[in-house]
């Protein structure tokens, strides 16, 4: 007995049924049983609306039909298309809901181990950033960045977890997967840089990184997750995604100004061959060359459908070696230092 | 008319409206937008212009 289902309907216990050729997506088979909320999170990351449920090979029964509608609403909730980065975001999270209550206790937890504590850390922090990507309305943005805060305090604190957390990054396709893990390698680089300086509100600035692709979200879904390179067209749109992210947290008054260029400048290069702005050198703050670094490194140890995930060393070897002039030279020295 | 989006922002000019409080009058093509005009939304030049629709 197969239905299609819309994607806010699913729960675990469901047996889909992907309408992706295996290629396209990041689970292990194509049809296959529903064990976390990770998993729903993660086919609603990928752009799906619907997906077809084998409700003979599921534990839950079918949803009940929808109440049938008065015709005035058929009207007005009529099959429209309507651009995904048009429609206002799902009222799914809030600011009381979107972050969560795991990632609190973790944070604050004296006695868990370094490895446990990483992982709780890092799977719950994933989890609010898709939640915030799904819905980054302002004071969504702003609740999230409390919470970066925190883990911010405690990558600064607690050595032992922070250097598990650098070794535990997944690598897969999903932008609150590399926007968790450049928070945390970014981070990482710049307390190795600031550790004995004042003047950096090191708050802000671990939240800016991990808030570094918030842009993301106003760049088509299409281009986003496309499971192959882009091409010139799509990357000219992709390219937006800086100032976009940008704009967003001026719009919602999160972040100082001298943060908020992070998200600006992370994609810009030493030589001028970055973008969107095309400064370069001295012109690009230090937090951005910062990022940058972070940037290129967990998009070349990231696993994609058309290319394979380098080792942390490959990919230091090729920074080093093929982009010489993209990255700030101490800043990299010192980012090689980390992985020793 | 054609539609050109700004690379750097994601703005876009399109040509029926122009951009009439940057003094570009609606219909102006791109082509024949001065050389100093810039981005109204994040003052790029118009080399950050592409394409996107040709209608």
């Amino acid at each position: 007995m197969k239905q299609k289902i819309s994607v806010s309907d699913l729960r675990v216990g469901m047996y889909v049924e992907l309408p992706l050729s295996w290629t396209e997506h990041n689970f292990l088979r194509s049809k296959f049983k529903l064990t976390s909320p990770e998993q729903i999170a993660a086919i609603r990351a990928h752009g799906l609306r619907e997906v077809t449920v084998d409700f003979a090979r599921s534990d839950v029964p079918p949803p009940a039909p929808p109440e049938p509608l008065g015709e005035l609403e058929y009207v007005s909730h009529s099959d429209a298309i309507v651009d995904p980065k048009d429609a206002p975001p799902p009222p799914l999270w809030n600011p009381d809901t979107l972050v969560p209550t795991e990632l609190r206790e973790a944070v604050h937890d004296k006695r868990l181990a370094p490895e446990q504590k990483a992982q709780a850390v890092y799977r719950h922090s994933r989890d609010m950033m898709l939640r915030m990507l799904d819905a980054p309305s302002a004071e969504n943005i702003r609740a999230s960045k409390e919470a970066l805060g925190s883990v911010t305090d405690m990558i600064l604190r607690d050595d032992q977890t922070a250097r598990n957390l650098l070794r535990i990054t997944a690598h897969d396709f999903y932008t609150y997967t590399h926007s968790v893990n450049v928070g945390i390698i970014s981070l990482m680089l710049a307390k190795a840089m600031f550790k004995n300086s004042d003047g950096h509100d090191m708050q802000e600035l671990g939240a800016g990184f991990f808030l570094h692709d918030l842009g993301k979200v106003k760049v088509d879904a299409a281009i986003i997750n496309k499971p192959a390179r882009l091409d010139e067209t799509e990357m000219r749109r992709m390219r937006i995604h800086p100032y976009q992210g940008y704009k967003l947290l001026r719009d919602a008054d999160a972040l100082t100004e001298e943060c908020r260029i992070i998200v600006m400048e992370h994609h810009e290069l030493m030589d001028g061959g970055g973008y969107p702005k095309r400064i370069k050198g001295d012109q690009i703050h230090i937090y951005g060359r910062i990022c940058c670094i972070a940037d290129v490194f967990d998009a070349l140890t990231a696993e994609r459908s058309y290319k394979k995930a380098m080792t942390p060393f490959d990919a230091l070897t090729l920074m080093r070696d093929k982009m010489p002039n993209h990255f700030d030279r101490q800043l990299f020295n010192r980012f090689v230092e980390l992985f020793r | 008319m054609r539609r050109y989006l700004c690379d750097v922002c994601g703005y876009i000019y399109d040509e029926r409206l122009g951009d009439p409080d940057g003094g570009i009058a609606p219909g102006t093509r791109m082509e024949d937008i001065p050389d100093d005009w810039v981005c109204p939304e994040c003052g790029a030049t118009k080399a950050a212009f592409i394409l996107i629709t040709d209608e």
